[in-house]
């Protein structure tokens, strides 16, 4: 197997809700190998896309540690998660987060200005098949091709790992079998690592390994003996 | 460019109406602060270039009349660069067409006119030609009063005599640019001229030939202008001499100096008060746009997009709007500033104008509202970006709530859901509330603190007139005279009452402390013009000494019983040493009440009057202003009801410009609170608010919970703003300088009304527009974005 490319160990996390303490992650050991694909299963509040915020630098856990290679992540100012997320990791969310005053173009353009070696935007677009819609507003567009900017945008860096929190959760069945196809490229052509949070079970199919989460904890841990192409996926 | 600068644009696009409400704030503040500064740089410069041009004196002094020989010991003084002779003295003048009297000053010139002290600017034809006893140059004012041109004439009456002289030109003097009628003590250039005229011809006509009765002198560099003053007075004072004046007390630049003084402190008081209502503004709406933005933060900042960057970014927000502010402001005012400046120069009459920006000045008011906006975008941008991005993505988590006052006192059963939304809308942000409302009570405030200056003026006006000079007529004598006159003037047909008047120029004196003015002889039982009081009741005036106006007792520093040094600068000038009996707050000038029959015994005078109260009948009033002109002992005559109507227009023409900015700003203010705040909650709660209209609530229902908060703020806003505004209206009022003019603040119920109209009116306006979009929800697609 390639060599480990995250590594989270003893992780917990809690959070103040307004007058409510949460615990979102409890104690949890969890890696992602290069060139993996792993999908992260479970229902809401099973402390998933915690997870993967803190893979990815957008939050910080409150007890464990996270190594990207050898980097501490756990123990980085808020500067060199801001250089690491900018350096190594594209994110696509459930609601795309796409800026509404910028065309399809120019949201990726967003990346590939502070990126250091980026693809060319359309190239980008290209990989997701939105070459057509290069000059569109989102709210020109539908959610599927919303989101598949936002893979474009997530992409465009070249990222040695692209974290995905609900990439299909805002869409319709046919819609999500596009934006899975898409994702399914990049990490083919790419070779990029992929971890795909998700609380719809049959996704679990097109990863390398599937990882199930219950009320911040891991449930199980559980390679796939084959892997099936998105469009084989039924939902 | 950048992605992330398109955004900034495109930004920038969408929120317009929001930019252009802040940046109208933010060119309020600055426009003040250029206009201000400009006004009070220009006319300093403009009076310097007129003073050195026409060799503005240094030292003024009038006398009876002295040989002109002793011109060359004023000369001699130490200190005295130069010294002109000249013969000054004061003519009726016959004006076709125009009833009341009119009073001209005539100067001589001498031989050669354009190398004297206080040379004349010619605006029109040519100087006096020497020996020409028939010409005369007229002040500019009065020739554009009674359009007067060269080769037109006027009738003077020298002595009793009709005299015809033609106009050959023209002028403007430094010492008459504002030049007030000495009957009443303000500008009316169309009863009161100067004019020039040979001084062979004048001082013969007045008997002075070979003497001189006033005199103008400069000095040398290192003079010391108290023993100059103090040597003239000494060398005068045979001669009948007023007592010297100094060029900062020439009444022409002390009241230029005044009004340049009190545009001095306006630029620095009036633009801070409106730059710092910008900068609160500005902080207000910038950091609740910034906040909306919270989603859009955290996203870039989990694209790789540093603190740094995004605060570059929203600063750069802030500033473009800030800096478009600051160009519009600059841009105002420069046209405010040149637009007023005009009226203020021609106000003055000075015929030299200078614009003078103060580039420094607009350097650092557009700087300070940088900052400000810097501020403003400083705190939200800290606030959001310091948020973990993972944290920031999600919605906010929901506010601590709990039930509040209204829930515990039950209130809450008053008002129907839409309003119990609002009001605990209101009660979760007290913070939010109190600064909109403090926002938009300081534009309430603005206004009313112009509303207040002149409803205080005309009620002044009105007391001075109504209740103090209800003569009909008041005559001046040219010398003082027996009270014997007083009788003549009695028994003219029509008179129905005539009481003495008595003014005795003084100097009055306290230890080191000396200030010019005259003693008020007030007559026993006087019913014309009882002494009255700022309130416009009469006063008693003390007898066995002096009743002082209370600005007057703080120059001179003096209290009751102390004794106060006078002395008398009409013929005799005795020396007196009077005590201070009494003190009275009156409305206008630094004056000093005695009793008219002590006066007259203190100066050792039979009875003597300087002038003359008259009530007429209205019947006979033209018949006996016609027998009154013609009395060679009447100098002047006035007619209290004309200067009533003469300040009334100007009051309400200089002040009307004012009122229309203010009631501008006061507009501006409330549209940028009001229009940001509705935006900002539409842009906020577009999806609770389409939640709403889903479950069946009204527009109606819905525009009440989306603008009940600012129509809370604005009520509120109105509701401090009334008191504030009075109070900054009183401070204002109390600015004045109390040696020109005591007013008590007055706040009419209608200028009040006016006031919140104004605020009411834009705030509720523009928050209609806002919910013109709130009714135009696409109910559907606000439901399908997220949270």
């Amino acid at each position: 197997m390639a060599g480990v490319l995250l590594s989270g160990r003893g992780l917990s996390k809690r959070y103040q809700m307004g007058d409510v303490q949460v615990v979102a992650l409890r104690d949890v050991d969890f890696d992602l190998h290069e060139r993996e694909m792993v999908v992260l299963l479970g229902p809401s509040g099973s402390g998933k896309s915690t997870l993967l915020n803190i893979l990815g630098g957008l939050d910080t856990p409150t007890s464990g540690t996270v190594h990207y290679r050898t980097d501490d992540l756990s123990r980085a100012t808020e500067a060199d998660l801001t250089r690491y997320r900018r350096e190594h990791v594209g994110f696509v969310f459930q609601f795309y987060n796409l800026i509404p005053s910028l065309t399809a173009r120019e949201n990726v353009a967003l990346v590939a200005d502070i990126a250091a070696h980026p693809m060319k935007p359309e190239e980008a677009l290209a990989l997701v098949g939105l070459q057509e819609r290069l000059d569109h507003f989102p709210s020109q567009l539908s959610g599927g091709q919303q989101q598949r900017i936002a893979i474009a945008r997530a992409v465009v860096k070249r990222p040695e790992l692209l974290l995905c929190d609900e990439p299909t959760g805002a869409l319709d069945a046919a819609t999500g079998h596009l934006v899975l196809e898409a994702i399914e490229r990049v990490h083919a052509e790419l070779g990029t690592s992929v971890a795909i949070v998700t609380h719809n079970a049959p996704i679990a199919q097109m990863a390398d390994r599937t990882v199930s989460l219950r009320d911040g904890g891991i449930a199980s841990d559980v390679p796939n003996a084959q892997r099936r192409r998105p469009s084989e996926i039924v939902w | 460019m950048k992605a992330i600068d398109r955004k900034l644009v495109r930004d920038l696009g969408r929120l317009k109406g929001q930019v252009i409400t802040i940046a109208l704030v933010v060119a309020c503040g600055i426009s003040q602060l250029v206009a201000f500064v400009a006004f009070y740089r220009s006319l300093e410069a403009s009076r310097a270039a007129f003073f050195s041009a026409t060799r503005f004196g240094d030292l003024f002094v009038h006398l009876d009349r002295a040989p002109r020989s002793l011109l060359g010991r004023l000369a001699e003084i130490p200190g005295v660069a130069r010294v002109d002779g000249r013969v000054v003295s004061d003519f009726r003048l016959d004006i076709p067409g125009v009833a009341e009297p009119v009073l001209g000053r005539f100067i001589s010139l001498d031989e050669n006119p354009d190398s004297r002290l206080d040379t004349l600017l010619l605006k029109e034809g040519r100087n006096v030609e020497p020996g020409d006893g028939r010409e005369v140059v007229v002040s500019e004012l009065f020739a554009e009063a009674h359009d007067l041109h060269p080769g037109d004439s006027v009738v003077a009456v020298l002595d009793g005599r009709e005299v015809r002289l033609r106009i050959c030109g023209v002028g403007v003097s430094a010492e008459y640019i504002y030049s007030s009628n000495p009957r009443t003590g303000f500008p009316d250039p169309s009863h009161f001229g100067i004019f020039w005229m040979d001084g062979k011809a004048l001082s013969t006509a007045l008997g002075l030939y070979g003497a001189f009765d006033d005199a103008v002198m400069t000095f040398s560099a290192n003079a010391h202008p108290a023993d100059i003053v103090a040597a003239v007075d000494r060398l005068l004072e045979p001669y009948g001499g007023t007592g010297a004046v100094l060029r900062d007390r020439q009444p022409s630049a002390y009241a230029l100096s005044a009004k340049i003084d009190q545009y001095r402190a306006m630029a620095k008081f009036v633009p801070l008060f409106f730059l710092g209502v910008a900068a609160f503004i500005l902080n207000l709406v910038l950091s609740r746009i910034i906040g909306t933005q919270r989603e859009q933060i955290a996203t870039l900042k989990a694209l790789g997009y540093g603190p740094g960057a995004l605060a570059r970014h929203y600063l750069t927000f802030a500033l473009v709007i800030c800096g478009l502010g600051g160009v519009l402001g600059v841009g105002l005012g420069i046209l405010e500033g040149e637009g007023g400046l005009h009226a203020l120069i021609r106000y003055f009459n000075l015929p030299v104008l200078i614009f003078e920006l103060g580039p420094s000045s607009v350097a650092i008011g557009v700087l300070a509202s940088l900052a400000a906006g810097t501020a403003g975008a400083f705190v939200a941008v800290r606030r959001t970006i310091r948020l973990p991005a993972a944290e920031a993505m999600q919605p906010e988590p929901p506010e601590s709530f709990k039930p509040t006052v209204i829930e515990r006192l039950r209130l809450d059963r008053l008002f129907g859901v839409a309003g119990r939304m609002v009001l605990r809308d209101v009660e979760r942000h007290p913070l939010r509330l109190g600064f909109s409302a403090l926002a938009v009570a300081l534009g309430t405030s603005i206004l009313l603190v112009g509303t207040t200056m002149i409803d205080s003026l005309n009620r002044a006006l009105q007391i001075q007139f109504t209740r103090i000079e209800t003569e009909d007529l008041n005559l001046g004598f040219d010398r003082p005279r027996s009270a014997e006159a007083l009788r003549d003037l009695q028994h003219v047909p029509g008179v129905l009452v005539g009481e003495a008047e008595r003014s005795v120029p003084v100097r009055l004196r306290s230890k080191w402390r000396s200030r010019d003015g005259s003693i008020v002889g007030v007559p026993p039982n006087a019913t014309l013009r009882p002494p009255r009081d700022l309130s416009g009741l009469p006063f008693h005036v003390s007898e066995g000494g002096l009743t002082l106006s209370q600005p007057l007792a703080k120059i001179l520093g003096v209290r009751a019983g102390d004794p106060v040094e006078v002395d008398v600068l009409e013929a005799g000038r005795k020396h007196l040493s009077l005590p201070v009996a009494g003190f009275v707050e009156d409305f206008a000038g630094l004056n000093a009440y005695m009793s008219l029959p002590e006066l007259d015994r203190r100066l050792g005078e039979p009875p003597t009057i300087s002038g003359a109260l008259l009530s007429v009948d209205r019947l006979a009033f033209p018949e006996v202003t016609r027998r009154l002109e013609r009395l060679p002992a009447v100098a002047s005559f006035d007619e209290p009801a004309l200067d009533r109507k003469g300040f009334e227009s100007e009051i309400s023409s200089s002040f009307k410009a004012l009122s229309v900015i203010l009631a501008l700003f006061a507009s501006i203010i409330a549209i940028g609170i009001v229009f940001n705040n509705a935006r900002i909650a539409l842009a906020v709660r577009s999806r609770d608010l389409a939640t709403l209209r889903i479950l069946g609530f009204t527009r109606g229902e819905v525009a009440t919970v989306l603008l009940g908060e600012q129509a809370v703020q604005l009520v509120l806003g109105v509701a401090l703003g009334l008191p504030l505004g009075c109070l900054m209206g009183a401070a204002t009022m109390a600015s004045i300088p109390p040696e020109f003019f005591r007013a008590p603040a007055v706040f009419l119920p209608s200028s009040l009304i006016a006031a919140a109209a104004v605020v009411l009116f834009s705030g509720f306006g523009c928050a209609l527009l806002v919910r013109r979009e709130a009714d135009r929800l696409d109910l559907v697609e606000v439901l399908k974005a997220r949270d």
